[in-house]
């Protein structure tokens, strides 16, 4: 741990780093069948189950899925921060560092998960409005999260590395700094949250809803910033989001996830393409948009799953139009169906030729 | 099926909040909203959007008459609806209104049915209890909870979003209504269930003739839903273009408007085009409290001149719709 830290104050800061510290495209983080249980007294919730996911280095990927689908309970995983009475059952999260080495996020200890969290991998939460102490500055949240990694950083210090986290994503930072919370729009605010997780120049930021309360012009600048910080720093970001709009839109990769269970994953424009899951399928043509034909838009039928009675055989066939007898014997496997597009449909037809 | 009728006329709407005035400070007024004229016309479904803070909920609050508006006159079939307020006019039950949170909406300690039958007790006197219990099971069928019996007992929290939507939809029918103000009820459902909520608005209005003002931040919903109907842009409580849907699909004409189209997502990453800004001059939003009489879009608008900043803009009419520019070179729209 303490080798690290003195590498990081050697390294170059956000806005003079060159692009693409890493090959792009190469995994940051690994996720191998993981399995995640909240245990009550009666009985068990599987939130997430064998899920398995690539995050690559200077992209971005979407994990998406309706509520109650699992996404925040990965993302919590990652950072092995899941709260009782949930535990991951079991499965491997691997972080790989830039010079080839691994951390296995789940054998870090208490001491060890403080340095890596916000460090090796920050977040934005949703909802920017209720992250931000009303009663401190803005500077002194930058400041406050630079003292519990780096307790010798002074308070010039951390205006500096502050002004220049802020410029990246397009802030007045002389003037930000000074503010208190409520004297920023929804806007900003999300801003200044973005800021803050590039603070200690992470590999992975994961982007929990971030535009959910903010209106289109808002959330297309956000984004525009978002990727281009992704693209030019290298940094790998997993968006968690239900709008399959955005996830088209600005994302590389993606990975729909239903009851739990990561029913596609691919590269998104792939995805869009062959929709290798009827689930995908439901959901884009579910989906209104300002263009196209209208008629063939149509809601998935059925109501989302009760984690607690979940059916035999694959999860979705009791509202899949195309599922059959075969479908309710055993539960499909995540599969190849084409170049890195996996689906977890055990029907042919729906399989890229 | 709408015709053109005129069901409700809101003439110059001004709302006025008040905020500060302490011991020290100034009192400040906010304008809320601003010179709004809108005709709301019989069966008709008109999709209001605008981003948070534009004034669109309470717009919809002056439509029902929970808010009322500083200055304007609002009708109800040409009568002043501050004269119609009694409970005998048919006005208070004919315009019925939808909110967002169907949770907060509903009481939870109450079942369906007693939610179904406070309304139909008060204003049904003539139906005997079952009867009334007969109205309340046939709306929530009419509205797609079958059957009724398994629904009636059950508690809010029993029951998915998608289906308390549709129960505050079933409760809004027990005044046969002619003008339901839906905001935002599609916001917090899951996406999977979304159109089927929708569809139900679309059918009530064609089958039953009952007019739709569909409040929302999301144009693809609002242009899912008001197909064939009208959509008003507004920003920062005024209306900034007012036209059907379809011209405004096709060729919005505000800068504003032009500005909202290309910010929302499509779902096709090949139409997806990142690259480009938006076409606007800043992000900075005016500040209400200093704009004097020009156009509140002029700190973001790429055509902006000097001009519109302090005269005041009138409406001019382009190719059927209003638009509220007083710039006449905004560029056509190319898609």
């Amino acid at each position: 741990m303490d080798r690290r830290k003195s590498e990081k104050r050697e390294k170059p800061d956000m806005a003079e780093r060159k692009p693409n510290p890493g090959p792009p495209g190469e995994n940051t983080v690994t996720i191998k069948d993981l399995t995640v249980e909240y245990k009550m007294k009666k009985y068990s919730i599987r939130a997430a189950s064998r899920v398995s996911l690539d995050i690559r280095r200077g992209r971005m990927t979407a994990l998406v899925g309706e509520s109650g689908s699992g996404k925040t309970t990965v993302a919590s995983a990652l950072l092995n921060c899941i709260s009782t009475p949930g535990e991951i059952v079991s499965g491997d999260i691997i972080f790989h560092e830039k010079d080839g080495s691994v951390v296995e996020v789940g054998k870090l200890n208490e001491k060890q998960l403080n340095a890596f969290r916000w460090s090796r991998i920050s977040m934005v939460f949703q909802g920017a409005q209720s992250s931000l102490n009303p009663v401190m500055t803005i500077l002194d949240h930058f400041y406050e999260t630079m003292k519990v990694h780096e307790p010798k950083t002074t308070k010039s210090d951390a205006a500096d590395r502050t002004r220049r986290v802020l410029s990246v994503v397009n802030l007045n930072a002389d003037r930000i700094m000074k503010m208190y919370p409520h004297e920023l729009s929804g806007g900003m605010k999300q801003r200044v949250m973005i800021a803050m997780s590039l603070l200690l120049d992470p590999e992975l930021i994961i982007l929990d809803e971030p535009t959910t309360a903010l209106d289109v012009i808002t959330q297309d600048y956000i984004f525009k910033i978002l990727k281009k910080i992704n693209k030019e720093t290298g940094i790998a970001m997993l968006l968690l989001t239900h709008d399959i709009s955005i996830v088209a839109k600005f994302t590389d990769y993606m990975a729909v996830m239903y009851a739990g269970r990561v029913v596609e994953y691919g590269r998104t424009a792939d995805v869009f393409r062959h929709k290798a899951h009827p689930y995908t399928r439901g959901l884009i043509m579910a989906t209104p948009s300002l263009y196209g034909d209208l008629e063939s838009m149509k809601p998935i039928g059925g109501a989302p799953p009760d984690l607690m009675e979940l059916p035999e055989g694959c999860v979705f066939r009791p509202r899949c139009p195309y599922a059959d007898e075969t479908c309710g014997r055993e539960e499909p496997i995540l599969r190849t169906v084409g170049e890195n597009h996996l689906s977890r449909c055990q029907k042919e037809v729906f399989h890229v030729k | 099926m709408s015709n053109n009728e005129v069901l409700m006329q809101l003439k110059n709407i001004h709302m006025v909040f008040e905020k500060g005035g302490g011991i020290f400070s100034r009192e400040r007024y906010f304008h809320v909203l601003k010179d709004i004229n809108l005709d709301i016309y019989k069966g008709e479904i008109l999709a209001i959007v605008g981003e948070s803070g534009c004034g669109k909920t309470t717009l919809g609050k002056i439509i029902t008459g929970l808010l009322k508006p500083g200055k304007g006159e609002i009708t109800y079939q040409g009568q002043n609806i501050y004269r119609l307020m009694g409970m005998d006019s048919g006005y208070k039950k004919a315009v019925q209104f939808i909110q967002q949170d169907s949770y907060a909406a509903l009481n939870p300690v109450k079942t369906i049915r007693d939610s179904m039958m406070a309304p139909i007790r008060v204003h049904h006197k003539e139906l005997s209890y079952a009867q009334g219990e007969k109205l309340a099971g046939e709306l929530l069928e009419r509205v797609g909870l079958a059957p009724a019996e398994q629904f009636l007992s059950k508690f809010p929290h029993q029951m998915s979003g998608g289906q308390r939507q549709r129960v505050l939809m079933a409760r809004a029918l027990t005044m046969d209504p002619r003008l339901i103000v839906a905001d935002e009820p599609v916001s917090m459902i899951d996406v999977s269930m979304r159109l089927a909520i929708l569809n139900l608005m679309s059918e009530l209005n064609r089958e039953m003739g009952i007019a739709f003002v569909y409040i929302t931040h999301d144009l693809s919903t609002a242009r899912y839903i008001a197909n064939s109907g009208r959509i008003c842009v507004m920003y920062m409580g005024e209306i900034m273009e007012l036209s059907s849907m379809d011209e405004l699909i096709r060729s919005p004409k505000h800068p504003y408007s032009q500005a909202l189209f290309k910010a929302v997502p499509v779902p096709d990453p090949d139409c997806a085009d990142i690259d480009t800004p938006l076409p606007l001059k800043s992000m900075e939003l005016m500040d209400l409290e200093k704009r004097n009489g020009g156009c509140p879009f002029y700190s973001r608008c790429i055509y902006g001149k000097e001009k519109c900043l302090c005269e005041p803009v009138e409406y001019r009419q382009v190719d059927g719709a209003y638009v509220k520019c007083v710039y006449e070179g905004v560029p056509k729209w190319e898609m």
